[in-house]
């Protein structure tokens, strides 16, 4: 299977981020065609059929979770994009944001209409600067066009969409905190329930999905919830970005359809490991994923359950890629003072653990470590994860705990032997 | 009914309770620290994790499915759950000391206690801490924690407070608390993750009145009140509860004392009054009780022993005409009416008044603006002192006018309070007063110029009825024994209405309440 572009068809297009360039090739045609030839619950129906999956980590079916909004429910009600790529190693909405902004406002528009939602609100981590600014231009076209505001195509149908710029914690990119930010609070991580579907946004009503889903949306409404379905595997539909990264030939982002084998995208399309070198680990779905070895990546597709099935999540899809070179006692010490500083701080186990697992790479790292040490990430674990308000405690823990399992011996030769 | 089973326990509820109230309420414990009755849940700390299941439902016959033994099948979710934050429902099975439970909440203590200094030795939360009180009961004897433990910078947060952050565990109640009750937005949560610390916002200040209440809420000793600190191990305290005397509000308070001293003061839970709180101003005037205080009874300025203050007062009213009578509404209910009673049938006056502060003139009965307790009268009893119609009858002159010129009167009986010697020059004219009759708790320099000066006891040393601005009616009891020879001030009239020939027989505070019908 090569790569299949539908949301990244015609990116490398220098006009593809105007409205001009999108609607000469197809784009807009799907609002139009739900607008006027389609029920929400048609569309509904459609989003079922596609087997879409949240592309923002979780996996969970766009087309239900669409379906948990009460349209009926009187007052305002609200969308949101998750544009807070803030995953290590993920790097796909970017593109999307940067190159293609009027497929996702297409498909945010859609949603709306869908769950009869009055505003959205898009979710930039501040970092992203170039996005920001091509997603205002495209915004701002779209008002133009007549495509966002008041009776969006003559339909009736009314929708305003805003762009709001994250302050760049890691922890905004989970649903309830990136609300918080949004309201201007703390970027805390809420208690549920109740879900945003019934108290989001300012209390109301609100769905919240990632940009990569709300971009696969008009393709799915042109062509059908079937067809999208068909080029995935039974259980998750379509094509999905990759960001592959690390120690690769062809690093980027890649659309490949979902259950393409991990070789076709390894090798085939990054060009395999850079300079010759031998493939030590892969991380698969971003740095909170457990690491893989190359013998766990026999057989391996790329979807959500031949990815688990090897003991992984495919998550956002952020691929890192590490060759024989790689120092996994170090890497894990990068990593957990990634999470360390990310830390919201609001739970017990994760503010206090975090820090906790940060010292003891450290001193692993510097040679104090003590064959305990492992054994204590390992007991530690067992009382973050489950008694957390968010995921964010499994997501260090995870890495933590993969690592000094798979490769156990690099972190026993640091212990008994020092830093060399 | 709705029912629900607490580790094996079935309890009957009904409307939507809070479930560690529910648990409470039936003798079982969730250990918490972030949860607080009062304040939004913030589910935080993680220590009330609790088991959550529901009763496994056939979906096809709606019958309940059962195991061998025939017990009801319980499917308990995949992670512990917080209960403060748990939806109640008919049904549910909780489980707050299983196995699992046990080990979470031993996790969860570990991290909490991983950077806290365990500095009980000297931390004056000690003896009333709950994270102390948890880790002997649910923690680990021993840590592994190995690294070096997180420091902070120390911050003067306020005159009230004194913070010490390395013991906080941000259980985030000071900060709510100052928002949701104090409604000010002063004190919050600032950086991050395990950095994360409560600080007064850049620029701003604490001002509201109801600092003290951070600490008492603070779980630990990261908020404690500056001027109790190291004054005393709170074991070595004796606590007894009564009303607060500072305003017209009349909230429910702990007297911590230690050797006939008053060390301290701290809300206790009223419904009706002030619910969990009291403002710094009350809890911070526990001090005039223990200062100047007056043990004896004197006479011309000399000690005099009771019996001959009591004769020496009973001639003086009997020889005057013309008697001005400056009544106190820190007096019990009992004292008013025993008092109103007194200067109508055995001494009788027109110039009695109660009234020395401008909100008792107003009969002003609300709150001071933006005070969520205190009220702008600062006398407890004003209303109870209005029912005994302790006012000047036809003709007869005010509390103001008799402070202002008492040498018109041929005695005048006078109630010191610490309110009066507290507002400074209002009893400036009283030395020139004719035959001075003084009552008080405290010494004050007219002990020298009056004719009697009975020492009475404070508040805190008897037992009364106080009527609060809201017209709640309170009763209170002696905490602390008298000081020496100290007397209620209507046992002193009732003793002189015995010396003036009228003899009222009301000798306990049980027969003046049955006698004014005070109920009981």
């Amino acid at each position: 299977m090569p790569e299949k572009r539908i949301i990244l068809d015609k990116i490398e297009d220098k006009h593809s981020p105007n409205i001009d360039f999108y609607r000469g090739n197809g784009g807009y045609e799907a609002l139009k065609k739900a607008l006027t030839q389609m029920s929400p619950s048609q569309i509904l129906d459609e989003m079922k059929a596609s087997n879409l999956r949240g592309r923002g980590g979780a996996g969970f079916p766009v087309g239900v979770k669409w379906s948990f909004i009460n349209r009926t429910f009187p007052g305002p009600k609200y969308l949101i994009c998750n544009a807070d790529e803030g995953e290590p190693g993920t790097f796909k909405d970017r593109e999307i944001l940067q190159k293609k902004p009027h497929i996702m406002i297409e498909g945010m528009i859609i949603g709306a209409y869908v769950m009869g939602l009055d505003a959205g609100y898009i979710y930039i981590r501040g970092e992203f600067y170039e996005p920001i600014q091509a997603v205002d231009k495209a915004i701002r076209e779209a008002y133009d066009a007549g495509i966002l505001g008041k009776d969006i195509m003559g339909s009736g149908f009314s929708f305003d969409l805003y762009t709001y710029r994250g302050a760049g914690a890691y922890i905004c990119g989970e649903e309830s905190s990136l609300i918080n930010s949004l309201e201007g609070k703390r970027g805390l991580p809420r208690l549920r329930p109740p879900f945003p579907a019934q108290v989001g946004l300012y209390g109301r009503p609100s769905t919240v999905n990632n940009v990569e889903s709300f971009s696969a949306v008009p393709s799915i409404i042109n062509n059908g919830g079937k067809w999208y379905a068909g080029l995935g595997t039974p259980k998750s539909g379509g094509t999905k970005l990759f960001s592959i990264s690390g120690h690769v030939n062809r690093p980027g982002v890649y659309e490949i359809p979902m259950g393409t084998p991990w070789t076709e995208l390894f090798n085939d399309m990054a060009g395999g490991v850079k300079d010759g070198k031998k493939l030590k680990a892969v991380i698969p779905g971003g740095s909170s994923t457990p690491v893989l070895r190359p013998e766990e990546l026999d057989g391996m597709t790329m979807d959500y359950e031949s990815v688990q099935s090897k003991g992984s999540m495919l998550g956002s899809g952020a691929v890192i890629v590490l060759d024989e070179t790689t120092d996994m006692v170090k890497l894990l010490y990068r990593i957990l003072h990634f999470y360390a500083h990310e830390s919201c701080g609001q739970c017990t186990p994760c503010r206090e653990g975090c820090d906790w697992y940060y010292d003891i790479i450290s001193r692993i790292r510097h040679g104090k470590g003590r064959l305990e040490d492992l054994d204590l990430f390992e007991r530690l674990a067992k009382n973050i994860g489950p008694n957390t308000i968010c995921a964010f405690g499994d997501a260090f823990t995870t890495p933590a705990l993969s690592f000094t399992r798979k490769f156990r011996d690099e972190f026993v030769e640091y212990i008994k032997n020092g830093n060399k | 009914m709705a029912k629900i089973t607490i580790d094996d326990k079935v309890i009957e509820y009904s409307g939507n309770p809070n479930l560690i109230e529910l648990a409470k309420e039936n003798g079982i414990d969730i250990p918490h620290f972030c949860y607080h009755p009062a304040l939004t849940i913030s589910g935080n700390c993680r220590m009330c994790l609790v088991e959550v299941g529901t009763l496994c439902k056939n979906q096809q016959t709606g019958e309940y499915e059962k195991d061998d033994k025939g017990n009801i099948k319980v499917n308990f979710m995949p992670k512990p759950q917080p209960g403060c934050y748990q939806q109640v429902s008919d049904g549910m099975v909780i489980r707050t000391n299983s196995e699992r439970i046990i080990e979470a909440r031993k996790g969860v203590l570990e991290f909490t206690l991983a950077n806290h200094p365990l500095d009980c030795p000297v931390c004056d939360q000690a003896g009333e801490c709950v994270l102390q009180d948890y880790s002997f009961q649910y923690g680990f004897s021993r840590s592994q924690f190995i690294e070096k433990k997180r420091t902070y910078k120390k911050n003067e947060i306020s005159p009230v407070l004194t913070q010490e952050m390395n013991r906080c565990i941000h259980c985030d109640r000071c900060a709510r608390f100052t928002t949701e009750i104090a409604g000010e937005s002063s004190f919050a949560r600032t950086w991050r993750g395990n950095k994360m610390e409560l600080s007064v916002l850049p620029g701003g200040t604490i001002t509201h009145n109801y600092q003290g209440n951070m600490a008492d809420i603070c779980p630990v000793g990261a908020l404690t009140i500056t001027d109790f600190r190291f004054k005393s191990r709170v074991w070595f305290l004796n606590y007894g509860v009564t009303l607060c005397t500072s305003c017209g509000k009349g909230c429910s308070v702990m007297t911590s004392h230690k050797k006939g001293k008053v060390f301290r003061l701290k809300p206790v839970y009223n419904e009706k009054v002030n619910t969990y709180w009291m403002c710094d101003h009350g809890r911070l005037r526990y001090r005039f009780l223990n200062e100047s205080r007056k043990s004896g009874h004197s006479a011309g300025g000399k000690k005099a022993n009771f019996q001959s203050a009591l004769s020496l007062a009973a001639e003086i009213l009997k020889a005057s005409k013309n008697i001005g009578v400056i009544a106190s509404a820190k007096e019990s209910l009992e004292t008013c009416m025993v008092l109103s009673r007194f200067f109508r049938e055995v001494a009788p006056t027109a110039h009695v008044d109660y009234r020395v502060d401008d909100a008792q003139v107003r009969d002003d009965r609300s709150l001071r603006p933006g005070e969520l307790l205190r009220a702008k009268d600062p006398y407890p009893n004003s209303f109870g002192a209005r029912e005994a119609g302790l006012l000047p009858g036809q003709g007869g002159a005010t509390a103001i006018d008799i402070l202002g010129a008492p040498e018109k009167f041929d005695a005048v009986v006078l109630f010191i309070d610490d309110h009066i010697i507290e507002a400074g020059d209002r009893l400036g004219n009283m030395s020139k007063a004719k035959n001075l009759i003084v009552l008080s708790p405290f010494e004050s320099s007219l002990d020298s110029t009056a004719a009697v000066s009975f020492a009475t006891r404070a508040y805190s040393e008897t037992s009364g009825t106080y009527i609060n601005i809201d017209g709640i009616r309170q009763k209170y009891c002696p905490v602390l024994p008298p000081l020496g020879d100290a007397r209620d001030s209507w046992d002193i009239l009732n003793q002189l209405s015995g010396l003036m020939g009228k003899s009222f027989g009301l000798d306990s505070i049980g027969k003046i309440r049955s006698h004014f019908k005070l109920g009981d």
